[in-house]
């Protein structure tokens, strides 16, 4: 059974050789992704194209490899500092949420509020942080009508099962709505990965989207459809983006280059793909994504203007970096009239 | 997007080398003219003393680009203008007697030529029908307000009502355009000014030839769509040179064959002296001001556009993309295509906002207090202290002044916080908690300045995101009142809290290539007023 592939509502073919070159390309940076060195590449397009997200998609394959690349791990310390920040800051604040302009060091608003796929319809409010658990308090009704609020303590191991309000579960139970691992594996076939990592959230990818907001990175990823047996899948779905897919698992946040926010509370990507210039342009100033390898896709049929930006950028990123000519050599075949420019450099430990 | 990517690149994947033909003309009447007007233009540019922007110089200089860069027919315009210097006998006593020579020789050279037909129009009617009978699918690029002027050259080989679908004006046009067999270009390639081009012709091509027909003389701008992504990373974009007329170019990994023709052979041609990077001279002017800006042409209807710099967000109405809510804040160069429409708020004064006195200004009314009484005290020595102490002010009299009054919205210190620093040491508040306590008073100082920003962001925020709704809202009528309309004028409902019209304009262009004084921008302005601002 092979994977078919449309663009635009076009006619079913084949998967073509540049949609092949751009998902190879983005396992290959994951794969690639070393923790001493920086890398900043741009990929230069001769039209409008999905790019981004096939490359993106790429990323993701390749993430499914790695033994650490979930945020179960860590999930406690995330759930923990997001309550703290509600109980020390933003329960009392009453500012309409600038956090830039409050200059109060947080990124993002913090409700204290928790959702849990396992229980769809619940919904907890973090009263207390503890060192090893956190505290909420839950409204239950006894039998003679009468409502009282007990004291939950979620241990590290039960705050799995929660989420931050407006984030993707953590964890997917094994007999929810799994991610579709067949495509993945269709997609890149001499790729391996690790099953327990299709029912784990991971924040370790992030994709910068169109400077045109969501609608328009949505709109695009969207224009692609893959169909393997009877089956047809979005390049939006399978990119499993948190809001564009719902009810599972994400495997890649997504950073809105104009709200600049992030759709969920994440440490430093290991790989942040920018779709377009002004993304690009966006993303590589972002506190968050300092050090993190960014990869671009722009098209050349951008304004002058949007290149002007580019060209700046990667005459300052030039001063510090090398070029990194070598990086593709033997590896994939880069197809005619799609340009690539890498750079690297080594980071201090 | 009309076209797949996978089109694209397989269109490109499938031709070896793009084929360019550079068609060079000559002619000695057309030489002498250009060589006049240039020397009209700087000699106007000597003695003046300020810069040489008089009308008659930008409408010498716009003709004479126009000249060289479409296939007019030449009439008498450039005559009317140079006249319009003055008589022989004014014109060499104001400016000397060289421009006056050389306004004699322009005018002589203007004559002859309105006798000749412009044999940029011969040669482009020749190589239209030449590609047409081959069966070419050819497309003209050209701006859009040149389009007549070129359909008028093709007209009696292409019917007008054929030939409209065959221009590209723009970048977004030509993004568009599926792909096709010859793109018709005239003038040289530029970024900028007269006669540009999207560089997406020579590193996207969506043809396989383009045609080029040039004045001799005028040559493209060196590295002409290679995206300077390219020149960053220093991988060099090859260039070979075949012979004087062929030449092999390798730019973003496309292959560029460009044969230079010399289409039309004058008889005197030895006798033409051409001065290369003539087009330079014409853009200098406005160019290297460093009052202008950037700036982005968006004509709505005829005659009146607005000059927006070019990440400015507007609100606007487009269903091109088929969007739940048509109505968005968008950005001009990136999301704002020609056909939506932008949407220009006439609103009438609301009630007064109440007045902010939202500061919670503990820390500020000590120090406010506090330096109050040292004010009264003594102003001129207060003066001198501050000064010695380091805060060095133009008007640090009237600053302090300022600085003593109650806080409101925004709390009024020092600008630097080194000045409000040595400020509260001289007030004596820094030695209880030390300097926790003027931190804390500077960072109010500076929360006051940010909520202040805020509210104006807010309210203007507020204000376009409430106009979306309401538009989306009445997304229906609104459909029903712009069936057809370029324009039309929308009253705000009663339902909403603002109260008011709307103007909505369609977008029948974006232009890029401007530098315009900030003064210019947002307002309306006639096509015919602006290309003084054009580079």
């Amino acid at each position: 059974m092979s994977l078919l592939f449309s663009e635009n509502k076009l006619e079913w073919m084949p998967i073509p050789k540049w949609a092949e070159f751009m998902i190879k390309l983005g396992c290959f940076f994951s794969l690639k992704a070393e923790k001493n060195k920086r890398r900043i590449s741009i990929i230069s397009m001769p039209c409008e194209s999905p790019s981004a997200g096939l490359v993106a998609l790429g990323a993701l394959i390749g993430d499914l490899g790695k033994e650490d690349a979930n945020d179960v791990d860590a999930h406690f310390e995330k759930i923990a500092s997001y309550g703290k920040q509600y109980l020390g800051s933003c329960k009392e604040c009453t500012n309409v949420c600038y956090p830039e302009i409050k200059n109060c060091g947080y990124q993002k608003h913090s409700t204290g509020e928790l959702r849990s796929p396992f229980l769809s319809r619940e919904k907890v409010k973090i009263t207390n942080v503890l060192k090893d658990s956190i505290q909420w308090s839950k409204k239950t009704k006894r039998r003679d009508g009468e409502q009282k609020y007990a004291i939950v303590t979620a241990s590290r191991e039960k705050i799995k099962k929660y989420h931050i309000e407006d984030e993707p579960p953590v964890l997917w139970a094994e007999s929810m709505k799994k991610l579709p691992h067949h495509i993945y594996n269709e997609l890149l076939t001499e790729t391996s990965f690790l099953t327990k990592n299709l029912s784990m959230t991971y924040s370790g990818l992030c994709f910068a989207g169109r400077v045109g907001g969501e609608k328009a990175s949505l709109e695009i990823c969207s224009s692609v459809k893959m169909r393997y047996g009877h089956e047809d899948f979005l390049l939006s779905e399978v990119m499993t983006i948190s809001g564009w897919r719902k009810e599972t698992v994400s495997r890649m946040s997504y950073f809105n280059t104009r709200t600049m926010n992030l759709d969920r509370k994440v440490g430093c990507p290991h790989l942040v793909v920018a779709d377009g210039a002004s993304a690009f342009h966006k993303a590589i100033d972002y506190p968050e994504f300092r050090d993190s390898n960014i990869l671009a896709v722009i098209k050349r049929t951008d304004t002058r203007t949007n290149h002007d930006l580019v060209n700046l950028k990667l005459a300052s990123i030039g001063q510090w970096y090398a070029l990194d000519t070598n990086i593709l050599e033997g590896l994939i075949t880069i197809p005619k009239g799609v340009t690539m420019t890498n750079f690297l450099r080594h980071k201090k430990e | 997007m009309n076209t797949s990517c996978t089109e694209i690149l397989d269109h490109i994947a499938g031709i070896e080398c793009f084929q360019r033909e550079r068609h060079e003309l000559y002619l000695l009447p057309f030489s002498n003219l250009r060589k006049s007007v240039r020397t009209i233009a700087s000699k106007l540019e000597e003695v003046s003393e300020v810069r040489p922007l008089e009308e008659h110089v930008i409408k010498i200089r716009n003709l004479m680009a126009e000249w060289l860069s479409t296939p007019v027919i030449f009439n008498n315009e450039i005559t009317k203008v140079i006249e319009n210097l003055g008589k022989t006998d004014e014109v060499r006593d104001k400016y000397g007697a060289e421009l006056s020579s050389s306004c004699s020789m322009a005018l002589a050279a203007a004559a002859v030529l309105q006798t000749q037909e412009n044999p940029m129009r011969v040669l482009m009617q020749r190589l239209v029908a030449e590609q047409i009978k081959e069966g070419m699918r050819i497309k003209i690029l050209c701006d859009y307000r040149q389009q007549d002027t070129f359909a008028s050259a093709i007209s009696n080989i292409c019917p007008k009502d054929r030939s409209e679908h065959m221009f590209v004006t723009n970048l977004a046009n030509y993004c568009q355009s599926s792909v096709f067999d010859t793109l018709i270009k005239t003038g040289p390639l530029r970024t900028w000014g007269w006669a540009s081009a999207p560089e997406a012709i020579i590193n996207a091509p969506r043809f396989k030839k383009l045609i080029q027909m040039v004045w001799a003389g005028n040559s493209d701008e060196p590295d002409f769509g290679c995206i300077n992504l390219e020149s960053a990373s220093r991988i060099v974009n090859d260039q070979k040179k075949l012979s004087p007329e062929n030449t092999i170019n390798i730019c973003n990994g496309i292959i560029w064959n460009t044969k230079r023709i010399e289409s039309v052979a004058d008889e005197k041609k030895d006798e033409l002296q051409i001065q290369e990077h003539e087009n330079e001279l014409f853009t200098h002017y406005d160019s290297a001001s460093e009052e202008t800006q950037k700036a982005l042409f968006v004509l709505i209807g005829p005659d009146q556009g607005i000059f927006y710099p070019p990440n400015s967000q507007v609100l606007s109405y487009d269903t091109s993309l088929g969007l739940k809510d048509p109505v968005q804040v968008r950005c001009v160069s990136d999301e704002l295509l020609p056909g939506a429409y932008i949407i220009i708020p006439i609103l009438k004064d609301q009630p007064e906002q109440e007045v902010l006195n939202n500061v919670e200004d503990h820390t500020s009314e000590i120090w406010k207090h506090q330096l109050r009484k040292e004010y009264c005290a003594s102003k001129n020595q207060l003066c001198t202290i501050l000064e010695y102490k380091g805060i060095k002010l133009e008007n640090l009299l009237g600053c302090i002044e300022r600085w003593s009054q109650p806080a409101s919205n925004v709390i009024s210190a020092p600008q630097s916080k080194e000045h409000f620093e040595k400020l509260m040491i001289f007030l004596g508040l820094n030695n209880e908690k030390g300097i926790e306590w003027c931190k804390r008073a500077w960072d109010d100082v500076r929360r006051s300045r940010g909520e202040a920003i805020q509210d104006g962001r807010i309210a203007h925020d507020e204000m376009e995101t409430e106009l979306a709704c309401v538009l989306n809202h009445d997304i229906e009528n609104l459909k029903k009142q712009l069936q057809n309309n370029e324009s039309i004028k929308y009253k705000i409902p009663t339902w909403s809290k603002l109260v008011g019209d709307l103007h909505l304009y369609r977008i029948t262009n974006i232009q890029d290539g401007y530098r315009v004084d900030s003064n210019e921008l947002y307002k309306y302005r006639n096509p015919k007023d602006i290309q003084r601002w054009r580079v």
